[in-house]
């Protein structure tokens, strides 16, 4: 993602050019997309997120100064708008046993048992709060440095490497009860 | 104390390149048991990239795009025709939306209390068609959902207007802390006075 072509590209929308708005769209709208699938599972309501992030960053735009990159502005918003849709929605926290099938896990031919790992870090990072899954899915999935993490969420790069590192530490505990065949 | 208990809250968050942690970088060096434990978390993360969320296809972006264009579009036109007669007093007609939502969410009242929603009353009145979209109506008869497009309206408004008023750049007001739209409710009161000081 190049900087200076995003700064030409706000600096024309600022200029009345919506056209230039849509290159900004196409650029961001699948990191923003999967950010808030990420955050929210449900493709309906990661879709409306997406549009709302870019309505309201059109809106906002000239507020933007620059201090982040256009990118870490656009996941504040996102991530903002995802906070809102979960407080309406409270969905309810699946139970790993609602999404993983009982059973022998030594019996399950290999392909099996990739699904079943799988299901079972998808459902573990469920599981996580909702702090260190915000965390988790910009420093992973997007590929975030933590101090652009660190504005995102308006916190601290040392507070957001304690999320990270609480995060990882879960997930990794309960992939080794796993392994141990723990319940969960 | 174990030698290894500075490092071993940083292990998840460090990154071999890129980011800069030379101390630790040293320790994990000199240290098998940092290692395996950090080797473990880099494992954990190529996992974790590899839960791939279903890709919608090129189409399904596209038609976002469009979808996104149409509405930036109307937003512009809404602007232009807008324009014209908003009012210098706008900020006021914003803080008493503000107050009114104020009130409602933080004193759990359902209601505006009287005074203020009959100085709305009487500014709506002299201002016909401010708050549009809702001609006719007393704030105390808007609906949350109603006074949450009445509140969006305004703040395009304000932000095509004067974006100086609007305190956070990507904030929505219904996502505001109770000290931050304070900090709002300041601020607007002090534009409106400054407004109509200035007319």
């Amino acid at each position: 993602m190049d900087a200076a072509e995003d700064r030409k590209d706000i600096e024309a929308v600022l200029a009345g050019s919506t056209e230039a708005f849509n290159h900004l769209v196409k650029r961001y709208q699948r990191p923003v997309y999967y950010l808030a699938l990420r955050m929210l599972r449900v493709p309906e309501d990661a879709d409306d997120v997406t549009q709302k992030t870019f309505v309201k960053a059109y809106r906002a735009l000239s507020g933007f100064r620059f201090e982040s990159s256009f990118k870490t502005w656009l996941c504040a918003i996102a991530i903002n708008l995802c906070r809102t849709e979960l407080m309406k929605t409270k969905r309810p926290t699946e139970e790993l046993s609602d999404r993983i099938s009982d059973g022998g896990f030594e019996e399950r031919q290999a392909a099996e048992e990739r699904a079943y790992q799988k299901a079972h870090l998808e459902a573990a990072l469920e599981r996580l709060p909702p702090r260190q899954k915000e965390v988790v899915a910009l420093r992973i999935y997007q590929e975030m440095p933590f101090k652009d993490i660190a504005k995102v969420l308006k916190s601290t790069e040392t507070a957001v490497k304690v999320n990270f590192h609480h995060a990882m530490k879960s997930l990794r505990d309960w992939i080794q009860k796993k392994v141990h065949h723990e319940p969960l | 104390m174990n030698p290894c208990d500075p490092y071993r809250d940083r292990l998840a968050a460090f990154a071999p390149e890129g980011e800069e942690d030379r101390d630790l970088a040293r320790h994990l060096e000199a240290c098998p048991a940092c290692r395996s434990e950090f080797q473990s978390y880099l494992a954990l993360t190529e996992e974790l990239k590899e839960l791939n969320l279903p890709d919608p296809g090129d189409l399904y972006f596209q038609a976002q795009a469009k979808a996104i264009a149409r509405q930036i579009a109307e937003e512009g036109r809404a602007g232009r025709s807008q324009r014209r007669w908003w009012a210098p007093s706008l900020a006021l007609a914003a803080a008493v939306v503000l107050l009114f939502i104020g009130f409602s969410r933080f004193r759990e009242t359902p209601r505006i209390s009287e005074p203020e929603w009959r100085e709305a009353l009487q500014f709506l009145s002299e201002e016909e068609g401010v708050l549009d979209p809702e001609p006719g109506l007393g704030l105390e008869d808007l609906s949350p959902e109603q006074l949450e497009r009445l509140a969006t309206n305004i703040e395009q408004r304000l932000q095509q207007g004067d974006e100086g008023d609007l305190p956070e750049d990507s904030g929505d007001w219904d996502e505001l802390s109770g000290p931050e739209l304070d900090r709002l409710l300041q601020r607007l009161n002090e534009t409106s006075s400054r407004r109509q000081h200035e007319a």
